[in-house]
């Protein structure tokens, strides 16, 4: 069995989880719904409940650096069921944010932001798409950002404003991921 | 006729055309109109993509995208589950939380638009239940499907979390299903049948086989049940199935369930050609649309 050394713990973490979005993280009483229900865990060694316990308790080095907050497809299965309102998903996007901030973001999540942030989309056009398009009568790209570049410059200004580009490590000269 | 500003998301138009085609061409005739929401972007994806860094961002691209279609004054329609699970959210609470909202108002004045909180946000699902209507899908399929067994997805962010969707049960939701039924379909039960697919929160990218081997126990079900399509109403989820099913088989294993959006077979029964419809796929479907297509009606 594994001993956790409380005084290792930072005691305000907690407060800084709530503070990025996952409020009610104190009314968990452990019961275990979450990860019972949850399609992730059927499958790896990813447990809802022991994220709830780690982060209550301020175990911060067990939460912020691990692959599990980032393996949550966000399903809500757990927000929905758990009798204590603790809204588990909205906890682990807290995690998400604060971990993101000490760079443990995985590649693929940061590169869906940079896309966003490129293109105004999550995935680029593709020329064999663009074909098929226009080949049902559609215009090659959308009337979206795909085509409308100035949309593009208003998700810059909010990027800009908001530091996305900083936590997602994003250069603007070469409009690209650093790394 | 019914209006509605038509919100395409990333995916959709992107990888999958010819489910939005068939979405603009089903519902021209069953007395829909959809109008395009010039400069749209990115929802911006309810796990994937700001909102794992910044509240106040995500709330954002999804108040300027709402924002084009009060312009309009349209409610909006959306057709995937995470477009469906960004805009609600954002929409909602900002409704709810006027400080909130103020913040978000601030970042837009810098591009000259609003927010001010007119429009409803309905997935596709919802106005094929409530302004089409399943009467109107019986008369048009005829009773032609009966005999196919039908595996239905709705996608988590089209049901959950309930306290923003407040659409279907989401334990035991009805809306999918009734429409396939309306096909003279079977819609199959599984105890599988409501998980996620796999594909959210960044893990279809983030970890392909683990991603996969979600998604793959919804296939083993359908298979020992003698499935003959799934059929799904969010091109993420689609993809999930569609791509997926092609990585499990290049890994081995192959379950071959054809995968449709609920408005391509919709249109192969309202007698739209399949090269305008369903021509997009890496899991074969020519078979199953044969045998759609050869099927007559059999009750008016
Ligand atoms: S279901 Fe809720 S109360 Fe129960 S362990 Fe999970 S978060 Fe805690
Ligand atoms: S929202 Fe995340 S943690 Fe909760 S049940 Fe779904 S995958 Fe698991």
């Amino acid at each position: 069995m594994e001993v956790i050394e409380l005084k290792n713990a930072d005691s305000d973490f907690p407060d800084l989880v709530k503070k990025f979005g996952g409020l009610n993280l104190s009314a968990c009483y452990q019961c275990g719904t979450c990860s019972s229900d949850c399609p992730v865990s059927t499958e790896f060694f990813y447990r809802v409940r022991r994220i709830m316990r780690r982060t209550a308790l301020g175990l911060k080095d067990k939460v912020l650096p691990e692959k599990d907050i980032w393996c949550c497809t966000t399903c809500f299965t757990c927000f929905d069921r758990c009798p204590q309102e603790v809204n588990p998903t909205d906890v682990i996007v807290a995690l998400r944010r604060i971990s993101a901030r000490e760079g443990y973001t995985p590649q693929a999540s940061r590169n869906t932001s940079a896309n966003i942030t490129k293109l105004g989309h999550a995935v680029p056009s593709l020329e064999d798409i663009e074909k098929k398009r226009e080949g049902i009568g559609l215009p090659a790209r959308p009337p979206t950002a795909a085509s409308h570049p100035e949309a593009i410059d208003e998700i810059q200004k909010i990027v800009k404003k908001r530091g996305i580009a900083e936590i997602i490590r994003f250069n603007w000269d070469k409009m690209e991921l650093e790394e | 006729m019914i209006s509605y500003a038509f919100y395409l998301g990333c995916v959709g138009p992107l990888r999958y055309p010819d489910i939005e085609n068939s979405i603009r061409l089903t519902l021209a005739e069953l007395g829909v109109e959809l109008l395009d929401m010039e400069g749209a972007t990115c929802c911006p994806a309810p796990g994937a993509g700001f909102k794992n860094f910044d509240e106040l961002a995500a709330l954002t691209v999804s108040a300027r995208n709402i924002s084009i279609a009060e312009e309009l004054g349209l409610d909006v329609m959306t057709f995937c589950g995470g477009c469906q699970g960004s805009l609600n959210w954002a929409n909602k609470l900002l409704q709810s939380d006027p400080e909130r909202k103020d913040r978000v108002n601030e970042l837009l004045a810098d591009m000259d638009r609003e927010y001010k909180g007119t429009a409803k946000i309905k997935h596709l699902v919802e106005v094929m239940n409530e302004d089409v209507g399943v009467d109107h899908i019986r008369e048009i399929a005829a009773g032609r499907l009966e005999g196919f067994k039908v595996a239905v997805h709705y996608g988590c962010h089209v049901l959950r979390p309930y306290k923003v969707e407040e659409l279907d049960d989401p334990e035991m939701p009805r809306m999918l299903d009734d429409l396939v039924e309306a096909w003279g379909a079977e819609s199959l039960e599984f105890t599988e049948k409501h998980t996620c697919c796999g594909a959210g929160g960044g893990l279809f990218a983030n970890d392909r086989d683990l991603s996969l081997s979600i998604m793959r126990k919804k296939m083993v079900q359908i298979k020992e049940l003698g499935g003959d399509m799934l059929v799904d109403i969010c091109p993420f989820c689609h993809m999930q199935f569609d791509l997926g099913q092609m990585q499990l088989r290049e890994k081995g294993e192959d379950f071959s369930i054809p995968v449709f959006y609920y408005n391509q077979v919709l249109a192969l029964l309202m007698g739209f050609d399949r090269d305008q419809v369903a021509f997009i796929e890496n899991t074969p479907r020519d078979k199953i649309i044969e045998r759609i297509l050869s099927t007559k009606m059999i009750e008016v």
